[in-house]
């Protein structure tokens, strides 16, 4: 009996291990399988091991198509239907980053909270509150089923769920083990969801700092800190646009609406938005130079899109062919279409524009639970769509989402907003990128463009027969008077946007005289009609290549990889000189030895923005405290509160053309400051914060000390990042990297040369796999971080490609049922 | 003595064999197998610890000569917050994972062929 006791006490510990072992506990996995040799975290190591040659069947495809990979994980698909190409893609995608794709759709949806639990709620009802997924399935309803694109898409999903269906907990990606959920089957939706997300690059919330403005300065005071356009010496287009019609909105007459909005802290929409700083410098580069300027006598287009840096990369790099194109270039994951690339017949490249798209309203409700707000004098129906989000470990949460005719209600505090913005749009913008894969020439070029929506973006284009152009497209809405750059009255239709500025009215440009093109996010005209927009980021950039590209003849590609990874600064030329010249006029405040030799080393630098440079680490925190100094005092200091502060482009006009500018003056001193007494502030206190920070040795304030990049996983989860680096490059630098430790910065480089055959080149930081553990998961950062590139292979057929080049081969046949 | 190398064998053969369809919980019955080989106790955990721990060493140690796991292992310790130098502690953790549910299957092997086989 007594053994029976003890056999069966055993056993009951034996169970309640195996249970332990099976649950998971918070963020920790279940460690039974987590540890478990052959299907846990360990097989994440081999799952990369792909064999030389493979063979699977797809449902769905009509003809064999084979994927061969190079040495660098780039598939090389090839088929006899786009169709089935897209459908490869798509499994090629969910094979090498599948737990990427899940994770950006999981935030666009607002849908964290089910892997994360209650961490992820926050973002969750952040996301859904903008409506990107009530866009996104809109969108889909309007997709026919019948149409081509519907059918691209969706032979694209087949794809990722042929590779999820045959999945295993075994062959789970990393991720999915470590935070114990299972991927889901693909969606057309989700694939439309991704696409509507990347407007969101185009979404800002500058009405609310504008009208916050509006209540801090006159009229006069705005013009002056925050205008419409600056005069920049190189906008995009070259030749001014006559072609605007000026009648249709606002001009810079200054009569912006103006609320009387109660700003208090509670007006904050999500803090997240309110404590975005301007950050300048970032933005992208995109240029292009005819046969006239280079070496072999056809085009050469370049492109550096400046995003967030994250492992994976936000982009994959592949090569589609069929009899319907033959295109390469990088893709989205989760999306069919080559974004950024060429084809044998032409090359593009995008930069945002940074118009302003996204538009503000103040709505009044009838009650509390908002069931009509007002409109023309009368009550409208608020729509509502109640959402459950469900949580993990914890009881579902369910919000209601309320939408006006503009668009989503985004503020639920004292001041109710709703937000028109052109991502909420529900026609597939997705598909100009598809058309744009397919063209043949500048006619289908700009054709593929009237398609494109948002986020509005400078496509920058050459073709083999040595047209160069630029069009700056995606849907710019068109207001009444006075409206756009603040907070709206929503009660009056004369708010609502009027139409579109028409796709002829855009700004474009093909082959100018100057036999170049360069876009670096400026403003596409310096006079400005219809409006576009107001918080244009600085023109240091754009000064900088314009100045590269006119003067220098005969350009190679090697030229543009030079100019891609560019780090002089601009900036430091238009500023620097002023500073020597401030310390000049008081030669008694260098009496210290320290000073001088900060003084010395400005005087010496060469204004690049170098990892060995201490000239850099210097006038990057001059700037910073140049700014602060010079305008901080005329905002007000309240703790939950950020401002957009004005432009360094204002800053350079008044330190060169007013030097006793009020705006100088402190107004925390009884003393009347100028120009160079700020300068001097600025500077003196500069020499102590770093002394205090790196040490008395000047020497050692190198901008590689100073300045670093950081590139996180998606996840955040740092073992799996890359941990900060020093690197090249700074605030308005063509190699961009702002900031102390920054994330931003190039996310890929591409260099397109046109000639017969069509030659490129690009790297991006990262590396085709998503899997930690596999060869491909960051073997691109050594070559961009030293940057360097490596040529792209573009066969024309399968045995283009030399077979010591090859890693890997799959050949898709069709299931037979 | 030669029971328990008995043991060990048959728990590891059925631990190889669970191991190759994933069966982590199934580390128990290879465990029970060789359990009913042995007469006490110890033996009978023993059997069952070292029998599966055995089994996964091998596997690990394939696996890190043929695809190098142990940089994945640094990684895992890392997320879990030990520090780099103790990310051993995942392939022991791994190990005594295994071992602990070998051994209690051996323990269950002999207590219950106790039982029924006097």
């Amino acid at each position: 009996m007594r053994q029976i006791l003890k056999s069966l006490i055993l056993s009951v510990i034996t169970i309640a291990l195996l249970i332990i072992l099976s649950l998971s506990y918070g963020q920790i996995p279940p460690l039974g399988k987590f540890f478990d040799p052959i299907i846990g975290f360990w097989s994440v190591a081999w799952q990369d091991d792909f064999p030389a040659q493979s063979k699977l069947s797809l449902p769905g495809l009509k003809n064999e198509v084979t994927i061969i990979f190079d040495k660098r994980g780039v598939p090389h698909i090839f088929g006899t239907n786009e169709t089935d190409v897209y459908t490869a893609i798509g499994y090629v995608h969910a094979r090498d980053r599948l737990w990427q794709m899940d994770i950006q759709y999981r935030f666009s949806a607002g849908r964290l909270s089910e892997i994360l639990g209650k961490q992820g709620l926050a973002t969750d009802i952040n996301q859904r509150r903008l409506g990107l997924a009530v866009t996104a399935e809109r969108t889909l309803a309007n997709l026919d089923t019948n149409q081509f694109d519907y059918q691209i898409i969706a032979g694209y999903v087949r794809g990722v769920n042929h590779y999820i269906n045959q999945l295993s907990y075994r062959d789970y990606p990393y991720e999915f083990k470590l935070l114990n959920y299972k991927p889901e089957p693909w969606t057309i939706e989700k694939t439309i969801l991704l696409n509507v997300s990347m407007g969101y690059l185009s979404r800002t919330m500058d009405d609310l700092y504008f009208s916050r403005l509006q209540q801090m300065f006159s009229q006069q005071e705005l013009e002056e800190l925050y205008p419409l356009f600056f005069s920049i010496p190189y906008p995009i287009i070259p030749e001014q646009n006559e072609k605007g019609a000026a009648n249709q909105i606002y001009t810079s007459d200054g009569r912006n609406q103006k609320l009387d909005l109660n700003f208090n802290h509670e007006t904050s929409i999500e803090k997240r938005h309110i404590d975005k700083y301007q950050t300048e410098g970032l933005g992208s580069n995109n240029w292009v130079v005819s046969g006239l300027k280079t070496k072999t006598g056809k085009p050469i287009l370049a492109n550096d899109p400046h995003l967030g840096l994250d492992i994976p990369s936000v982009w994959y790099e592949a090569h589609l062919n069929c009899p319907e194109f033959d295109v390469y270039g990088v893709t989205l994951t989760g999306a069919p279409f080559v974004i950024i690339g060429f084809n044998r017949h032409i090359a593009w490249g995008m930069t945002t524009c940074g118009w302003d798209v996204t538009d503000l309203y103040r709505e009044v409700f009838d009650n509390k639970s908002h069931d009509h707000y007002r409109y023309n004098g009368t009550w409208q129906p608020v729509m509502k769509l109640p959402q459950t989000i469900r949580l993990k470990d914890a009881p579902d949460t369910t919000i209601v989402l309320e939408y006006t005719h503009r668009g989503p209600i985004i503020s639920r505090y004292s001041e109710f907003f709703s937000m028109q913005w052109t991502g909420n749009q529900t026609d597939f913008g997705g598909i100009s990128v598809y058309w744009l894969n397919k063209a043949k020439s500048f006619k289908d070029y700009r054709q593929a463009l009237k398609f494109y929506n948002c986020p509005a973006q400078n496509f920058i284009y050459a073709d083999v027969k040595g047209n160069i152009a630029i069009t700056s497209t995606g849907k710019n809405p068109v207001r009444k008077k006075g409206l756009g750059r603040s907070i709206a009255n929503g009660n009056s239709e004369d708010s609502d946007w009027i139409s579109y500025t028409p796709f002829e009215q855009l700004p474009a440009s093909l082959n100018p005289k100057q036999g170049y093109l360069a876009s670096a996010n400026q403003q596409p005209l310096n006079q400005l009609t219809p409006y576009f927009g107001w918080n244009w980021p600085t023109d240091y950039r754009a000064r900088r290549i314009n100045e590269l590209l006119k003067n220098h003849d005969q350009l190679n590609v090697k030229d543009m990889m030079k100019f891609q990874t560019d780090a002089y600064s601009v900036q430091a030329e238009v500023f620097v000189p002023y500073l020597l010249k401030a310390f000049e006029k008081h030669p008694f405040l260098t009496d210290s030895t320290h000073l001088d030799s900060v003084i010395s080393y400005l005087r010496n630098w060469n204004y690049e923005m170098r990892k060995n440079e201490v000239g850099a680490t210097l006038f990057d925190r001059f700037m910073e405290n140049f700014q602060k100094y010079t305008w901080h005092d005329h905002y007000p200091t309240t703790q939950n509160e950020r401002f957009i502060l004005p432009s360094k482009l204002v800053l350079e006009k008044i330190m060169q053309s007013d030097p006793d500018s009020r705006w100088f003056d402190d107004m925390t001193t009884a003393k009347k400051e100028n120009r160079d007494d700020m300068i001097r502030k600025s500077l003196i206190d500069t020499y102590h914060q770093l002394s205090d920070e790196f040490g008395k040795d000047i020497s050692e304030w190198k901008w590689g000390r100073y300045h670093k990049t950081r590139i996180p996983h998606l996840s955040r989860l740092r073992p799996l990042g890359i941990d900060p680096f020093p690197n090249n490059g700074g605030n308005g630098t063509l190699n961009v990297g702002a900031g102390r430790v920054n994330s931003f910065g190039p996310s890929c480089r591409m260099i397109v040369s046109l000639e017969n055959p069509i030659r490129a080149w690009s790297v991006y930081p990262g590396g085709q796999s998503g899997n930690p553990a596999s060869k491909h998961y960051m073997d691109f950062l050594e070559t961009w971080k030293s940057e360097q590139y490596f040529e792209i292979l573009f066969p024309e057929n399968p045995s283009g490609l030399a077979k010591d080049l090859i890693e890997s081969q799959i050949s898709i046949i069709p299931e037979v049922k | 003595m030669k029971s328990i190398g008995f043991g060990i064998l048959i728990t590891f053969i059925f631990a190889l064999i669970f191991e190759s369809v994933g069966l982590w919980q199934a580390m128990v019955i290879a465990g029970i197998f060789g359990g009913l080989i042995v007469k006490r106790s110890w033996h009978a955990f023993l059997v069952g610890f070292s029998g599966v721990v055995i089994c996964w060493f091998i596997i690990l140690i394939y696996a890190e000569i043929v695809h190098q796991i142990f940089p994945l292992m640094k990684i895992t310790a890392q997320i879990m917050m030990l520090p780099p130098s103790f990310s051993f502690l995942i392939f022991i953790g791994t190990l005594l994972t295994g071992g602990i549910l070998g051994g209690l299957g051996g323990l269950n092997g002999l207590w219950w062929r106790r039982i029924f086989v006097k």
